[in-house]
């Protein structure tokens, strides 16, 4: 698939007049002159290096950002940009071949701090000359945790990235009289598209300055006429307290890294701006939205995506890396509805989400190990709602250290809001036989249970039998939905109540796992069906059959099939 | 000990939902980020919005204004009487 790449598309600031206005900070504008000035003075500053000498960027203004972007990219070099920018994972950056030299705007010992040239750029002609960039050159790395490495590597091209940029600012309506105010950090995929890349190629101007609180968020919006706010469910939530009017003029919420939950969305209404949900990954690019009220995504121009038997969403667009195999198959479940329109059912991979920042389970895990004084640690991912969805609680054998030690250790290498909120220091992991931690294992060494459909199940059980089955243990569950449907708006949010989502995970999902806790994590769902809709106060019969790691099952009423399909798991020892 | 201090304490450990600590173990002064209690952005966020709905108190435009209010339970108990008394 070809990209239609569009005249000047890679001559950054082409559609900035020559006055225009690049950012806004404190109310101010800043103008493309005075960007330009900057870009030229710290481009004069970085040696020259043969080769593909990378640049790694740590600022977190976007304009110190945005110029040092500019001026690796003058320079011939590709940008580094980190996952996070704690002080031990900064090390490891620099001590990679690649990384040439470091640029930041804080407080930190060596590189080059953009503030500092910003000041001797004052008297320097913005008349620098820029050759345009080839499509193909590779601009930035971007690092994401990865389920085997310690962090995974993603190399995008020019056209990758100011083609999506393009893309996005089309589907968004991003004209040059728009003021981007975004909160992502721009290191990251989506702070970097939506944050600095749109507003660069389409000629809109970016707001610059902290803003973390609900009110520092409102005024900066205020102040500088934000006209799209970009932002992650987190914040979104945080604006609950704030007046219809506070928000100024923004026109369009953009919402990504995490699903929405409805209330965040009711309670957006009365700001009467545009919102849209993005669905991306570093590795595949922005790859579908969705409008609330809308529930279901759908893929971004230009994208083809389907799934395969097993229900993971394939994707094929222009801005994949050109080194994968086509099509890309992601880690994420859906189901496909009318349309090409597709329902997110989740991810199988042991990553999750907390506050919409991608952890690997597995890498934090063996950061733990490698602590010196740990002798062995377990994590598991606890459902907490509210602004952080998700959260790890994790156990570690260590006899000398405390968990504040630990905690700071682990620190020095991941984002604080993805560290494990409780941490237990225990004589031994509870492991099975073969070496496997079961989740019900870990949430009773915290004293808590897991929950379990009997003292939790959101249907009404009427009965439980379990039998064998010739060589295939079964278990058959009676039940009844609840009149009360409301019920499940609260936990399957988005979705239809009693969408497939709501019976595979409230149901079938939640009574496999109570007849069989050993099994491991799911791997993956197959031929799943769902045949008819399932209405309040509908007596259902759910039966299950299990062949070693796999569990059939088949929801029915008498001989009228509702649901069935077979999930994988895990092999267990 | 100070009443706002003590209800704050609690009103931490609730809307947060720690499970480890209790109001009683939490030290005034200490820091509430990362290296003291441990607390995270998405806590502060969190905090922000209990204290908004319990206080009605909002916090600051000027992000550094805020970082200080949030550095101990003493200091957001004085900011808390601070923007209360000034409303009066």
């Amino acid at each position: 698939m070809a990209l239609q790449v569009r005249e000047g598309l890679f001559q950054p600031l082409a559609r900035h007049a020559p006055n225009a206005v690049v950012a806004w900070h404190d109310g101010k504008a800043r103008r493309r002159d005075e960007f330009l000035r900057q870009v030229a003075s710290l481009a004069g500053q970085l040696p020259e290096f043969p080769g593909d000498a990378e640049v790694l960027n740590l600022c977190t203004d976007r304009w110190s950002f945005a110029v040092s972007a500019l001026a690796t990219w003058k320079r011939g070099y590709s940008m580094a940009l980190p996952p996070n920018t704690q002080e031990q994972t900064v090390f490891e950056f620099l001590a990679r071949g690649a990384v040439r030299v470091m640029v930041h705007d804080g407080e930190r010992e060596g590189g080059i701090d953009v503030r500092t040239t910003a000041a001797a750029a004052a008297h320097r002609s913005s008349a620098i000359a820029w050759a345009p960039i080839a499509p193909d050159r590779p601009i930035a790395t971007l690092y994401t945790s990865g389920t085997t490495g310690p962090s995974r590597s993603c190399v995008k091209t020019a056209e990758q990235l100011f083609g999506e940029a393009d893309l996005l600012g089309d589907l968004l309506g991003i004209v040059p009289s728009d003021r981007i105010l975004a909160t992502p950090p721009a290191q990251h995929i989506y702070g970097l598209l939506v944050g600095i890349l749109v507003p660069l190629i389409r000629g809109a101007s970016m707001i610059c300055g902290p803003a973390f609180h609900a009110e520092s968020l409102a005024a900066s919006a205020r102040q500088n006429g934000a006209t799209v706010l970009v932002t992650v469910p987190a914040h979104l939530r945080a604006l609950a307290h704030l007046g219809a009017h506070e928000l100024g003029d923004v026109r369009l919420m953009v919402s990504s890294s995490a699903p929405l939950e409805q209330a965040i969305v009711d309670s957006l209404r009365r700001f009467r701006s545009r919102l849209v949900e993005l669905l991306g990954s570093t590795e595949t690019g922005g790859i579908a939205t969705r409008e609330p009220p809308e529930t279901s995504w759908r893929p971004l121009p230009g994208l083809s995506v389907s799934s395969d038997s097993e229900g993971h969403l394939l994707v094929d667009s222009p801005f994949l890396p050109s080194d994968e195999p086509r099509p890309y198959v992601t880690s994420d479940l859906v189901r496909f509805q009318g349309g090409g329109t597709f329902a997110h059912l989740g991810r199988i991979d042991g990553v999750v989400k907390i506050a919409g920042k991608r952890v690997v389970v597995a890498e934090l895990e063996e950061r733990l190990r490698s602590i010196p004084g740990v002798a062995d640690a377990a994590l598991t991912a606890v459902q907490v709602g509210g602004g952080r969805s998700q959260e790890l609680w994790g156990l570690v054998v260590a006899n000398d250290l405390t968990t504040d030690q630990i905690r700071s250790q682990l620190l020095a290498w991941f984002d604080p809001v993805t560290l494990p909120r409780r941490l237990k220091i225990v004589a031994r992991i509870p492991r099975e036989a073969g070496g496997k931690v079961t989740r019900d294992a870990m949430l009773a060494a915290f004293g808590e249970r897991a929950t379990r459909p009997s003292d939790g199940s959101l249907f009404d059980i009427r009965s439980r039998a379990s039998s064998v089955d010739g060589a295939a243990p079964s278990r058959e569950v009676g039940l009844v939905v609840p009149k009360d449907l409301r019920y499940f708006s609260g936990h399957f949010v988005g979705y239809p109540i009693l969408s497939g989502v709501a019976i595979l995970n409230a149901l079938v999902i939640s009574e496999t796992r109570s007849a069989w806790p050993e099994l491991g994590m799911l791997r993956s769902l197959s031929r799943v069906k769902f045949r008819h809709p399932i209405g309040p106060g509908t007596a259902l019969n759910l039966r299950l059959r299990r062949t070693t790691a796999s569990v059939a099952f088949r929801l029915a009423d008498g001989d009228k099939i509702f649901s069935s399909g077979v999930l994988d798991f895990e092999a267990t020892p | 000990m100070d009443t706002l201090e003590l209800e704050l304490k609690h009103l931490i450990v609730d809307a947060l939902m720690l499970k480890d600590v209790t109001a009683g173990e939490i030290d005034s002064e200490a820091p509430l980020m990362v290296e003291g209690l441990g607390l995270d952005s998405i806590d502060a966020l969190e905090l922000a919005m209990a204290i908004g709905k319990r206080y009605g108190v909002k916090f600051r435009s000027d992000e550094a204004q805020n970082r200080v209010a949030f550095s101990s339970v003493r200091a957001l108990a004085g900011y808390i009487r601070d923007q209360q008394s000034a409303r009066l």
